[in-house]
């Protein structure tokens, strides 16, 4: 029975024991306040070691205000590992308060402060009250202002991502004195706050997932002021879900269509239009694509496209197909942006090692010829005819385009931020089969007999007998070849901070590519003679251009000629070469470069006319910053000369000298600058001398002549090409200066430019510009608008008297946002008067009736043309953004011309915009 | 007409008067700072010679650092940085980047003239609309003015809008184009010339890409349920969740 007893008592001891020993895991610290404050939040916080969330139930504080009978409760939030309340003393007359704190564990423990009876044992605390009186918490103080910077209210965040961050803005003379206090959840945490007078900053440590309130408070001697109080979400970014079951939406395309209106009276002509534009782009993993339209009733077949459409579809950075209408970019002197309806595809492999683009397509669709018939032309003489020419005429604009073809690509080895060699080449021609193209009679045969039913009888026999005697009006249209063959090389040293970057081509033009390349038969007829080799080189080249004798430069060379034994050799011309180098040094204080380029008379690229052709020399620019990169300066020398072949009588050599100075303070209470000046003086060597006129009009002589002695001793005077000598001195300037005025600010520039060029070898050369614009830019503070005043006045004089034009404009616009910034109103009104008066440069009458022009020089003309006209236009506007996605657009333009050429324009489109 | 000559001359003697005269008002120093580093990774550098200031962040540091007028920020291959300025205006920074703040800002109010030199790589900006603040971001060969708007700029002078409107001027021969939506800019090498014109979606997308990299903000929304209970009366119950988004 006593065992009995004791095996009951023992495992009694051992419950008791394991019990104890649980509880016993968990030890509550606390440092308890020493008095609890009346009307403040008062902070209790509770460290349980070792527990985590898993562990926790709910805790709570238990409390009751002067002995009561009973405990009211609070739950009490587990934060960071500790158990924290915000406690308010909500009894105004309690002097005293005790307390316990329990926390519950899932395992059904608790766990309790005081640890012993708490019940029995509360903390007991005085109450005292408030030593500072707040005041209402709506009330603020209205001398302070803030920007919360983060979080935004009602942001939610990754834990590890709050970041608190409010400027302040305030002026210390007149705010009382006193300190910012930074509460999150009621709990002051401004010690632990990086603060400073005018910002204040707190990264909190591990949020708990959930709300969370930042309080900022200004607290003096006598009150305290609310500065904002606002709410954000904590939340473990492992439990948010994609915002999209696919990808983060991300393979949602994109998009945004376009419908417009417009009606339009134009010079008298009515017309009305209506486009429609798309763009829609997406991405899947990494595949992107995007397609894009433009369609327009103005699209016509007497034009290049004005419909334009086009697909595109990238993979990484390895793959990229362009179709529809695209805009390639092989080299400068090749293709570069040129619109070609084809495809463009690059590819780009082993980290951009291996490059390699293609395209094909058209540069020009073609545009039928349309003709107007065949006008006859009788040449009478006494009566009598004795000559009739026939002319195939067209219609107003009616002169064709034949269909342009073009094949391009590139190939290059190497990374181009450290070393790449490129290979590049370019074919383009017109296919002659693209339109009918009437060249002679026999081709007009082929067309429309209405063509030439005006034609007698005998007329048209003529003609079959010498088709070549009908004439096209300012000839036929010619179809043309052209191959544009290169090289690349491009280093980068010093990660890519200094860069070289060469390209030479080599070029060639068929001006008609009728007939195919040259044969043996055809060289025969030109009077050459040419073997079959060679002949059967230029068929394999064909391929590539066809070469014939209307090549801008022939490669082929004629020996002895005018003899029995004249011979063709092929040959290289270096006219038809071009190239550039450029080598850039571009560090963050100072960007230099130096290029210098070669481009002969004859290098011809039809998908780039923009290139200069004979040009040969250096250009070098260096740009530094000074004064914390407020201050700009530019310092620059070009010295360019043509005839690289040496092909003309005077090389024309210019030197360029360049600078600017340009002042760009951040505060905008200075005002900005921007001064500059460039001179350049160009000149081909050639003296002025012509005896035959007096010296008084020596600089307007007609022609130019030179004494030349030969190695005999001989005299002769020689005609030579026109002298240049002449200065340009260009000096600009601008000012702008910010200023605040009746609550606006403004923003006012004053502009000047000076151009000068002083011919020193022609009387009429001189130009003269000057341009004074001035302009007031205006901002209001309370509501969204933004208004501009501008003023222009320019005089130029151009030829030294030939033309003079004098133009005064002043506009003025404004932009207004309003319905919450859903509705943009614009307009604008300007005034131009345009006075304008221009002298004819004539030969002098006098000596120009001795038939001898030598001795002829110019002079303006006495009669002076006047031209005077004044425009005005009117602009209003307005865009609706009806929600995020839909959007309405309206334009209205009304111009008045007064004066010469009077008329009335106007313009009135709708657009519609959908974004999706 | 002795005048109108020597115009030209008298205004850059005077142009440069006044420029001097304006160096020592410039460079006032103003303690207030002008931004602070919101978000980074993983190594961001900020210097400031003249402040003998020289940090490298640290993630671990939980600390926003604070950028003051002058102070350079520097990404490394691989560092990405979000930047907060006083008018919460916010500056993405790609990697590679090198770009220096400078600015003013009132004490007593909102008003300040922020400036972002980038001297190197590319940011990304939403500079927000409120109020008559001055924002520019200038490159050795272009100053773009901006207000209200999201656009990037890289250090080369190309700056291109996804929103609202910058004005951009080339620093040497003072040539000022405004961009709208979708619309870019190239400022040439000498700084004297604009190239302009308007940007596709899918170029928009692509000059986006990379700049996504420190968002991380979730988005609270709400999901309903609607059921009828034992009675036939309809309820709905209201669930909150976070979606990642941008």
């Amino acid at each position: 029975m006593l065992s009995w007893v004791l095996r009951i008592a023992l495992l009694c001891l051992c419950a008791i024991f394991i019990q104890a020993k649980t509880i016993a895991q968990f030890t509550v610290q606390h440092q308890s306040p020493t008095a609890l404050v009346s009307g403040e939040i008062n902070t209790l916080e509770f460290i349980v070691p070792s527990v985590n969330q898993n562990d926790v139930q709910d805790a709570f504080l238990f409390y009751n205000y002067d002995d009561g009978i009973g405990f009211e409760q609070q739950e009490v939030l587990f934060r960071n590992g500790v158990f924290t309340v915000n406690f308010e003393v909500d009894e105004p007359t309690a002097t005293s308060m005790e307390y316990y704190f329990q926390l519950n564990l899932r395992s059904g423990a608790q766990v309790f402060y005081p640890e012993n009876a708490p019940t029995e044992n509360p903390i007991r605390l005085d109450i005292i009250p408030s030593s500072k009186k707040p005041s209402n918490n709506a009330e603020k103080n209205a001398n302070i202002e803030y920007t919360i910077l983060s979080p935004e209210k009602g942001d939610a965040l990754a834990p590890n991502d709050v970041v608190i961050a409010i400027a302040l803005f305030y002026d210390i003379n007149t705010l009382e004195p006193g300190e910012f206090k930074l509460f999150i959840d009621n709990r002051d945490v401004t010690e632990l706050a990086d603060t400073s007078d005018y910002f204040i900053s707190y990264v909190p440590k591990d949020l708990k997932n959930g709300g969370h309130t930042v309080k900022l408070e200004y607290h003096t001697d006598t009150e305290i002021f609310l500065v904002e109080s606002w709410d954000f979400d904590v939340v473990d970014p492992s439990q948010a879900r994609s915002s999209d079951f696919n990808n983060g939406g991300k393979n949602r395309p994109i998009g945004r269509i376009e419908l417009g209106a417009r009606s339009q009276k134009i010079g008298g002509n009515t017309n009305d239009a209506y486009t429609a534009r798309s763009n829609i782009s997406g991405q899947y993993g990494l595949l992107r694509y995007s397609f894009n339209g433009f369609l327009t009733s103005q699209e016509s077949d007497r034009l290049q496209p004005q419909n334009r459409y086009g697909a595109n579809l990238q993979f990484g950075k390895w793959l990229r197909f362009d179709a529809g209408h695209v805009y390639p970019n092989i080299s400068k002197f090749t293709i570069s942006g040129r619109r070609v309806y084809g495809i463009n595809t690059q590819i780009n492999l082993l980290k951009d090692n291996f490059n390699v683009q293609f395209v094909k397509g058209e540069v020009n669709r073609k545009i039928n010829n349309l003709y107007s018939g065949v006008d006859t032309t009788h040449v009478v003489n006494n009566g009598m005819t004795v000559d009739t020419t026939y002319t195939l005429g067209f219609e107003d604009l009616g002169k064709g385009t034949f269909t342009r073809k073009i094949t391009a690509g590139s190939i290059a080895f190497g990374n181009e931020n450290k070393f790449q060699l490129g290979f590049h080449a370019m074919k383009v021609e017109d296919d002659t089969t693209s339109i009918f193209n009437v060249r002679n009679y026999n081709y007009l045969l082929e067309g429309s007999p209405s063509l030439y039913s005006n034609l007698s009888v005998e007329d048209r026999q003529k003609l079959a007998d010498n088709p070549e005697l009908l004439q096209i009006q300012n000839g036929s249209v010619r179809p043309q070849g052209n191959f544009v063959a290169g090289t690349t090389l491009k280093m980068g040293f010093a990660k890519n901070r200094i860069q070289l970057e060469s390209e030479t081509v080599a070029s060639a033009l068929n001006n008609d590519i009728y007939g195919g390349p040259l044969t043996v038969q055809g060289a025969d007829d030109l009077g050459f003679d040419l073997d079959q080799k060679d002949a059967d080189l230029l068929d394999k080249l064909s391929r590539l251009i066809i070469i014939n004798e209307n090549m801008n430069v022939l490669p082929i060379r004629v020996k002895n000629i005018d003899t029995d034994s004249a011979d063709a050799e092929t040959f290289f011309p270096t006219n038809i070469l071009g190239s550039n180098s450029e080598l850039s040094i571009n560090y963050p204080s100072n960007n230099f470069k130096l290029q210098y380029r070669w481009v002969g008379p004859n290098f011809s690229s039809l998908a780039n006319s923009t290139v200069r052709k004979d040009i040969a020399g250096f250009t070098a620019s260096d740009r530094f910053r000074l004064f914390k990169n407020r201050l700009y300066v530019t310092l620059g020398y070009e010295t360019l000369e043509d005839n690289v072949t040496n092909n003309k009588d005077a090389t024309t050599k210019s030197n360029t000298y360049r600078s600017n100075l340009s002042w760009y303070p951040v505060s905008r209470k200075l005002p900005r600058m921007s001064v500059s000046a460039r001179f350049r003086n160009r000149e081909n060597g050639v003296n002025r001398f012509n005896p035959n006129v007096d010296d008084e009009f020596k600089n307007a002589a007609v022609q130019n002549f030179a004494i030349d002695v030969d190695e005999f001793g001989n005299i002769d005077t020689l005609l030579t090409p026109v002298p240049k000598e002449s200065i340009t001195l260009n000096l600009s300037g601008s000012i702008t200066q910010q200023f605040e005025l009746l609550n606006i600010i403004h923003d006012a520039s004053l502009s000047i430019n000076n151009l000068n060029t002083t011919d020193n070898v022609f009387a009429y050369g001189d130009v003269k510009s000057s341009a004074i614009s001035f302009n007031l830019t205006s901002r209001f503070s309370e509501i969204r608008l933004r208004t501009q005043l501008g003023l222009t006045f320019n005089n130029t004089e151009t030829g030294s008297g030939q033309t003079e034009i004098n133009i005064f404009g002043l506009y003025t616009g404004a932009s207004y946002f309003i319905l919450d910034n859903k509705l943009n109103l614009n307009g604008r009104l300007a005034i131009t008067s345009n006075t304008s008066k221009t002298r004819a440069l004539i030969v002098e009458p006098t000596v120009q009736a001795d038939n001898t022009p030598e001795n002829d020089y110019f002079v303006l003309s006495p009669e002076v043309n006047e031209s005077d006209f004044g425009t005005f236009v009117i602009q209003a506007g307005a865009r609706y953004d009806v929600t995020k996605n839909h959007s309405f657009i309206f334009d209205a333009n009304f111009t008045n011309v007064s004066g010469t050429g009077n008329s009335n324009d106007r313009i009135v489109a709708l657009r519609y915009l959908f974004n999706f | 007409m002795k005048l109108r000559k020597h115009l030209p001359a008298c205004l850059t003697i005077l142009a440069l008067i006044v420029l001097i005269g304006a160096l020592k008002i410039e460079f006032v120093k103003d303690d207030r700072p002008l931004a602070f580093v919101k978000r980074f990774k993983p190594n961001v550098d900020i210097e400031n010679r003249s402040a003998d200031r020289s940090k490298r962040l640290d993630l671990d540091n939980k600390k926003a650092e604070l950028l003051y007028d002058g102070d350079t920020l520097k990404t490394d291959s691989e560092g990405y940085a979000l930047v907060v300025f006083m008018d919460k205006s916010i500056v993405k920074v790609k990697p590679q980047s090198l770009l220096i703040v400078r600015g003013e800002s009132e004490l007593t109010s909102k008003r300040s003239n922020t400036r972002i030199d980038l001297s190197l790589g590319e940011i990304f900006l939403n500079v927000e609309p409120q109020g008559n603040n001055d924002f520019e971001v200038s490159t050795s060969r272009s100053l773009a003015s901006v207000k209200g708007t999201q656009f990037g700029s890289n250090s080369d002078g190309y700056v291109w809008v996804r929103e609202g409107q910058v004005d951009v001027t080339a620093l040497q021969s003072g040539e000022t184009v405004s961009l709208f939506e979708k619309m870019y800019a190239q400022v040439n090498e000498n700084a004297n010339g604009i190239e302009s014109g308007t940007l596709t979606d899918d170029d928009i997308n692509n000059l986006d890409e990379g700049f996504d990299e420190l968002d991380e903000e979730m988005i609270k929304k709400q999901i309903k349920f609607r059921f009828k209970d034992a009675n036939g009366q309809i309820r709905e119950v209201t669930i909150d969740y976070y979606e990642k988004g941008n």
